[in-house]
């Protein structure tokens, strides 16, 4: 076999090429041949420096948690076979007889403390405010949510704040439109979601002209929340709770 | 009462397999979608797409030792289905080609990264996809070839000319900042 027939067969290189017939008489050759040795470690050397350079675009967090979600309900719904199905529902009314009303109102609380400890994570991730949208145009940022959310985003125009953008997250299985503003200095991430699933009840409870308003703090950052129209609307910022209440209360007031 | 070992049923087996591989390639789907349509909201889009009929296809999935190749051949399949009905997706007919080996010069290790990404960029997708599946994503040619349903010669063929072409590329963008660099 000849040099331009083994690059033939071995090409790219000889762990990429087919493996043909001729693989076998190729491989002999390439033992012996310097040249074609030569000529195979620049087309790695080649591989190598466009993989280097062209380098990976890493996936946006919105469809890495999308796509987690997606696999999440996939294997629920693959493990609720009809047998299963059963002994899920004998074990369901073990644990609902063996909890209790006291354990149940306890874990309704929960997985809405983590939500909003989430929140507050999430506003530090982003205390430079990465938009999707970036924007100080607030039926902008309406309109960009549209066909984004289950319900209808309002981009309340908050004292002394800039608007900044929004982007649109996921936090415990919730999906979220999340505007960013910056007020002295300070980031201030409003969360607005369905109320479906979320409950304000384990944060502090206060009643001002009239509707409820709940506050709480957690790593430093106070959160202030309140709902209306089946949207629950959360303030979180590193101000001071005395501080956060007033935009919170101008946000009610749309 | 008799407790049995546990056994994963072979579909809830492959389906954990699909899981683990759709999550740990997200990254490599996303880059390769967005290199081969130039948009990041589309490339979302795709691979969203992509995971959803992946999915959906554990129950025909007969074998999974090769799962990565065969998401991405679901996402190649989403991406020419868009770009040919946007005809930005032109096939060429694969008996026509030829392997044509080339020297390899040292215009790829001496460019900057952007200038390759930009060179890849202008490459024509048919031979765009083989770069990106044979020397970013380390794909064999037969994994390549079954991803894009070619012929494996046509895509060994159309490798070579992408990296003639690539070269060509990079040598032209040198000559042009030498010669903007040489005027005072």
């Amino acid at each position: 076999m000849n040099c331009s027939h083994a690059r033939n067969t071995l090409f790219p290189t000889p762990e990429k090429a087919l493996v043909t017939i001729e693989t076998p008489g190729a491989m002999g050759h390439l033992r012996d041949c310097d040249e074609c040795q030569a000529f195979f470690e620049r087309q790695r050397g080649l591989s190598e420096s466009l993989r280097t350079k062209a380098g990976v675009e890493p996936a946006p967090d919105a469809l890495r948690e999308r796509t987690a979600r997606l696999v999440e309900t996939h294997r629920s719904a693959a493990l609720r076979s009809p047998r299963d199905r059963k002994q899920i529902l004998a074990i369901a009314a073990g644990i609902v007889l063996t909890l209790g009303l006291g354990g149940i109102w306890l874990a309704s609380r929960a997985p809405s403390q983590a939500l909003f400890q989430e929140m507050c994570a999430d506003h530090a991730k982003y205390l430079d405010a990465q938009s999707q949208l970036p924007s100080s145009d607030a039926a902008a940022i309406e309109s960009w949510f549209v066909d984004k959310a289950e319900f209808r985003v309002h981009v309340p125009a908050l004292e002394k704040s800039d608007l900044l953008g929004s982007r649109l997250c996921f936090l415990k299985r919730h999906k979220a439109a999340l505007v960013f503003y910056r007020k002295s200095g300070h980031a201030v991430s409003l969360f607005e979601l369905s109320k479906a699933g979320v409950s304000l009840s384990s944060l502090n409870r206060t009643v001002i002209d009239g509707s409820p308003i709940w506050h709480e703090s957690f790593s430093g950052y106070s959160l202030v929340a309140f709902e209306n129209r089946g949207v629950v609307t959360v303030l979180v910022s590193d101000l001071e709770e005395s501080e956060l209440l007033p935009l919170a209360l101008a946000a009610r007031r749309g | 009462m008799k407790i049995l070992p546990f056994q994963p049923p072979g579909d809830q087996h492959r389906a954990e397999v699909v899981y683990r591989v759709l999550l740990e390639n997200l990254d490599a789907l996303y880059s390769t979608a967005k290199r081969l349509t130039g948009r990041a909201d589309l490339a979302e889009d795709l691979v969203q797409e992509t995971a959803r009929k992946a999915l959906e296809a554990i129950p025909g999935l007969t074998d999974a030792r090769n799962t990565r190749a065969w998401l991405f051949r679901i996402l190649l399949n989403g991406i020419r289905d868009h770009a040919r009905r946007k005809k930005l997706w032109i096939e060429v007919e694969a008996d026509e080609e030829t392997l044509e080996l080339s020297a390899i010069s040292e215009n790829v290790a001496g460019a900057t990264a952007e200038d390759v990404r930009r060179a890849l960029s202008s490459l024509p997708p048919e031979t765009r996809s083989l770069a990106i599946l044979i020397d970013i994503e380390e794909f064999t040619i037969a994994e390549a070839a079954a991803i894009l349903q070619i012929p494996p010669g046509t895509a060994a063929s159309r490798l070579s000319r992408a990296r003639r072409e690539l070269q060509d590329l990079l040598q032209a963008y040198r000559s042009k900042s030498s010669r903007r660099g040489g005027k005072p």
